[in-house]
């Protein structure tokens, strides 16, 4: 079921118009039945494969506190469970299509793929998240839970399961196993968070996406033109996935639940390390706490640079492979990560000075957009030839009027309607803070705002697309 | 604000690490939220147990390591590791 579908809006107001009635036990039997039904929707049979993971690591947590003596052995059957199953449904099809590659380039008898894996949405979100259940209960920071109903809520909580955030077991569990209460400040930034959620997804990338679909076709293309069309991708991107982030927060919020940040404005990042610390964080957290520092760890006896260093490159490439099977988004990865390694290894050589100098930040950020433009563009292009002559294109060569002009246009038109998140990251940084989270005038200003975005849903909505972020 | 005995060295590591003043760290010392700070990255984590384990004399394990996510928690697991 998706977010903006009449479906959604039916399903979650019975769902809110029952949940308050109960008491707390009864409360999460209900929101499992309706968690499961809201992802067995469209396809039931996906019902079969995460159940079948929330049975394994329920026993697996089980079997970890009664026998400690085999607590390894269990990890690792969990976490091969767990990877087998994402493997199998998300990197097989695109193994056996480069082994078939590979043998056609070695002139050998080679095969075509005529596999045809349906990937269920969402199963790298909560694969992950059911794993931190395991790490954490194997390394003594978390209790294994009796509770099977409380902890097959955290694996498939509906309001984030298909694209995150991605909750850790040791903040989420402890939430399902207490009483909720909402209060009217909830309620009130809740229907906010809701409104600008849609907003962002309907008018902002919605009506980039068309921008950024148009340009990306183009056979013959400009500098201009291909690089309007990363810039409009790269709003899209963001205002997609942070919608979805905001609608999973405000209907979380509404049924009493607070689940992790995920976005913090990344189009202000000064340096790849901070943009990572202010996208997807939820990713990023786990990343760090889960594969790089334990990787720093296993080489830091090699010394310091070369642990980090080799961590960085290998946690990179994981998340560029996390995000999808393709050549693309392992490039999207080592490119990150070669991006990190170069700033960090300038910061030492560059003046602090310089480097903490407030008014540099302007220059840096835009440096650091520029770059994650770069990016976005490895994000989106699956085919090597086209990323290349993106990346090969001259802002010298000679341009058409014609072409100059529609680049132009549409780099217009993406600035202005990627205008109210700048509008939004600079309330963020300041309005915030001039008017009190309690007063009636910021009620009244959520009022105008939501009316205004809520009148532009109506008039000026894209043509429907599905959450990028589904895909994986 | 409470004063731990081992604050004051904590809080020039992390000054010096995170380009903050003392000030501006101690004021981070009152806030529990992890992950909340854009300046405390991965590379910044790393550089701050590096300093701690330089300054304190110690050498943290992986799983330490890991819960280093604010001023409150370092400053906990400080008063366990430092006699």
């Amino acid at each position: 079921m998706i977010f903006h579908s009449l479906d959604f809006l039916l399903f979650f107001l019975f769902v809110l118009a029952v949940y308050w009635q109960l008491g707390r036990r009864a409360q999460n039997l209900f929101l499992l039945g309706m968690s499961y039904f809201f992802y067995g929707y469209v396809h039931p049979w996906f019902l079969y494969l995460i159940f079948a993971s929330t049975v394994v690591d329920y026993f697996c947590g089980l079997t970890i506190a009664r026998h400690p003596e085999k607590k390894r052995f269990v990890l690792w059957f969990s976490i091969v469970s767990n990877l087998t199953f994402l493997c199998y449904f998300k990197y097989f099809g695109f193994f056996v299509d480069n082994v078939a590659e590979l043998l056609h380039l070695l002139g050998l008898p080679s095969f075509t793929n005529t596999l045809d894996i349906f990937l269920p949405v969402g199963i790298s979100f909560y694969t992950f998240q059911s794993m931190s259940y395991i790490i954490d209960v194997y390394a003594g920071r978390l209790k294994a839970r009796e509770n099977f109903f409380e902890f097959a809520l955290f694996v498939v909580f509906f309001p984030q399961l298909v694209a995150g955030p991605i909750e850790r077991a040791i903040t989420f569990l402890p939430q399902i196993e207490k009483e909720r209460s909402i209060s009217a400040t909830d309620v009130r930034d809740a229907l906010f968070l809701l409104v600008w959620g849609f907003f962002k997804k309907l008018v902002i990338a919605d009506n980039v996406a068309y921008i950024a679909n148009k340009l990306f076709a183009l056979e013959e293309t400009t500098f201009a033109l291909a690089w309007t069309g990363v810039f409009a991708f790269g709003v899209q991107v963001y205002a997609d996935f942070s919608a979805y982030t905001d609608i999973a927060h405000a209907s979380a919020r509404l049924i009493g639940f607070k689940l992790s940040p995920n976005f913090n404005h990344p189009f202000i990042a000064a340096s790849p390390a901070e943009f990572w610390k202010r996208w997807h964080i939820s990713l990023s957290s786990y990343i760090q706490d889960y594969i790089f520092l334990p990787l720093y760890f296993r080489f830091r006896t090699r010394g310091v640079r070369y642990a980090v260093e080799k961590g960085l490159l290998i946690t990179f490439f994981l998340i560029g492979l996390w995000h999808g099977a393709g050549w693309n988004f392992i490039l999207f990865g080592i490119y990150h990560g070669m991006l990190v390694i170069v700033y960090d290894r300038c910061k030492v050589v560059t003046p602090i000075g310089i480097r903490e100098n407030p008014w540099m930040r302007p220059f840096q950020i835009l440096l650091m957009f520029s770059l994650a433009n770069v990016g976005f563009l490895l994000f989106r292009e699956s085919e090597m030839d086209y990323i290349l002559r993106h990346l090969t294109l001259s802002p010298l060569a000679a341009t058409g009027e014609l072409q100059w002009r529609a680049a132009c246009f549409l780099f217009g038109q993406a600035l202005f309607f990627s205008l109210p998140l700048w509008i939004h990251t600079a309330y963020a940084h300041m309005g915030h803070r001039l008017i009190p989270a309690e007063s009636w005038f910021r009620t009244f200003l959520q009022v105008m705002v939501s009316a205004a975005m809520f009148l532009a849903i109506l008039v000026a909505r894209g043509d429907s697309e599905e959450f990028i972020y589904f895909q994986f | 604000m409470s004063h731990a005995p081992h604050d004051a060295r904590m809080f020039k590591v992390l000054s010096g690490v995170l380009g903050k003043s003392v000030e501006e760290v101690a004021r981070l010392a009152e806030r529990q939220e992890p992950h909340g700070e854009s300046f405390w990255d991965s590379l910044q984590h790393i550089n701050i147990i590096l300093g701690l384990e330089a300054e304190f004399g110690i050498r943290f394990e992986l799983l330490e390591a890991v819960d280093l996510k604010t001023v409150p928690l370092i400053r906990a697991k400080l008063a366990v590791l430092v006699r």
